[in-house]
């Protein structure tokens, strides 16, 4: 019978070696999707889940198991991916006047030949940051209302709210032929 | 069941959420409703072609690497507490910050102590309006003992003594770190209570 995480991390707390590795293995895979929906590119999703299991390690001791360990990771991922989506942000806007002047028909050829190419993946880059979480969560992870509510700190209703806002929006985007910038 | 009911009702439909019943007559509503059945359908393409995007897979090597670099990541960190991330995530950049701007100020303390132990040097005189030197303060400074009792130079005192030997003998450095070893500690702990 598999060892359940709780049992896996008293290992780890006596010291145990494999025990932290059965653990990371066991979550790698999910916290490293999650972090590639939230920021689009290996680079920075495989720099998110590893600090996400690090700091999981590093402040194992104020884990309360009120929760599973995995909506426990969640939590400390989506912390981190908004923290890294309000940097990029920043890093981006700092930057827009350091852009060369390219005239404005190529900007907007490429732009509309790359939105054309995914314009699902652009929707998606545009919703709120709470709609785009819950959707995440729900969609790729089948957490149930109730989990992505302990994970964003929300209530159930406010986590579906926003589920039904992301998906509602993303159809008037897909189908509604809504402009995109 | 109006047609508004059901475009507020199409997502927890398809995700089969809510009262049994309110689903039924959902169902029932979009039996006959042409226009209601394409709302649906077009919510469920939408949540179908998400369910379609995937995330490349990185490769075996990088699963099979990455407790290692978990593990080293954790070494780095404790090894360096003071760039420890918070568990709430935000960056421990801001707590480098933080201490670089308290260092900041320190230094910048420091300097203050120095220009105004230089200001006093030069415009001693005129702002404590003392004419003339004492020969013990000036045996005091040539000699490097403290002032009378062992206590040190006041700052009135500080400011007269004649300290162009000092500065002759000595790089600027070791010059200011001369006369400040000369000065009471009170007046010092004063100037800097005052800074």
């Amino acid at each position: 019978m598999e060892e359940t995480d709780y049992q896996l991390l008293d290992r780890y707390a006596a010291g145990e070696e494999p025990a932290f590795e059965e653990l990371i293995r066991r979550h790698q895979q999910t916290i490293y999707d999650l972090a590639y929906r939230m920021l689009e590119n290996h680079a920075d999703a495989a720099d998110l889940a590893q600090r996400t299991f690090v700091q999981a390690f590093l402040h194992v001791g104020s884990f309360r198991r009120e929760s599973s360990f995995r909506t426990w990771l969640f939590q400390i991922g989506l912390n981190l991916c908004r923290n890294a989506i309000r940097d990029r942000s920043r890093t981006t806007h700092e930057n827009v006047e350091d852009l060369p002047l390219v005239a404005p028909t190529d900007i907007f050829d490429a732009t509309a030949k790359s939105q054309m190419r995914d314009r699902l993946g652009s929707a998606i880059r545009r919703l709120p940051d709470r709609q785009r979480e819950a959707l995440v969560l729900r969609v790729y992870h089948d957490h149930a209302f109730a989990e992505i509510g302990a994970i964003m700190s929300c209530s159930e209703g406010t986590a579906k709210a926003n589920y039904h806002h992301a998906v509602n929006r993303l159809r008037q985007v897909l189908t509604g032929g809504e402009a995109t910038p | 069941m109006t047609c508004n009911d059901i475009q507020n009702m199409t997502v927890p439909y398809l995700e089969l959420d809510g009262d049994p019943d309110h689903l039924r007559e959902v169902t029932a509503h979009l039996e006959f409703c042409l226009a209601c059945r394409s709302e649906m359908e077009a919510v469920r393409q939408v949540l179908v072609r998400l369910k379609q995007r995937r995330v490349p897979d990185p490769g075996e090597r990088f699963w099979r690497e990455f407790p290692k670099t978990v593990r080293a990541g954790i070494l780095r960190e404790r090894m360096a507490p003071g760039t420890a991330m918070l568990q709430d995530g935000r960056s421990s950049g801001r707590l480098w910050a933080g201490r670089a701007w308290s260092s900041g100020w320190s230094w910048a303390l420091a300097a203050s102590v120095v220009i105004l132990i230089i200001g006093g040097l030069l415009f001693g005189d005129q702002l404590l309006h003392r004419p003339g030197n004492n020969p013990l303060q000036t045996r005091t400074v040539l000699t490097g003992e403290p002032g009378a009792g062992g206590q040190g130079l006041d700052w009135g005192d500080f400011v007269e003594a004649d300290w162009d030997s000092t500065w002759d003998e000595d790089d600027s450095d070791t010059a200011l770190a001369r006369m400040a070893a000369q000065l009471d500690p009170q007046a010092l702990d004063r100037l800097l209570t005052d800074i």
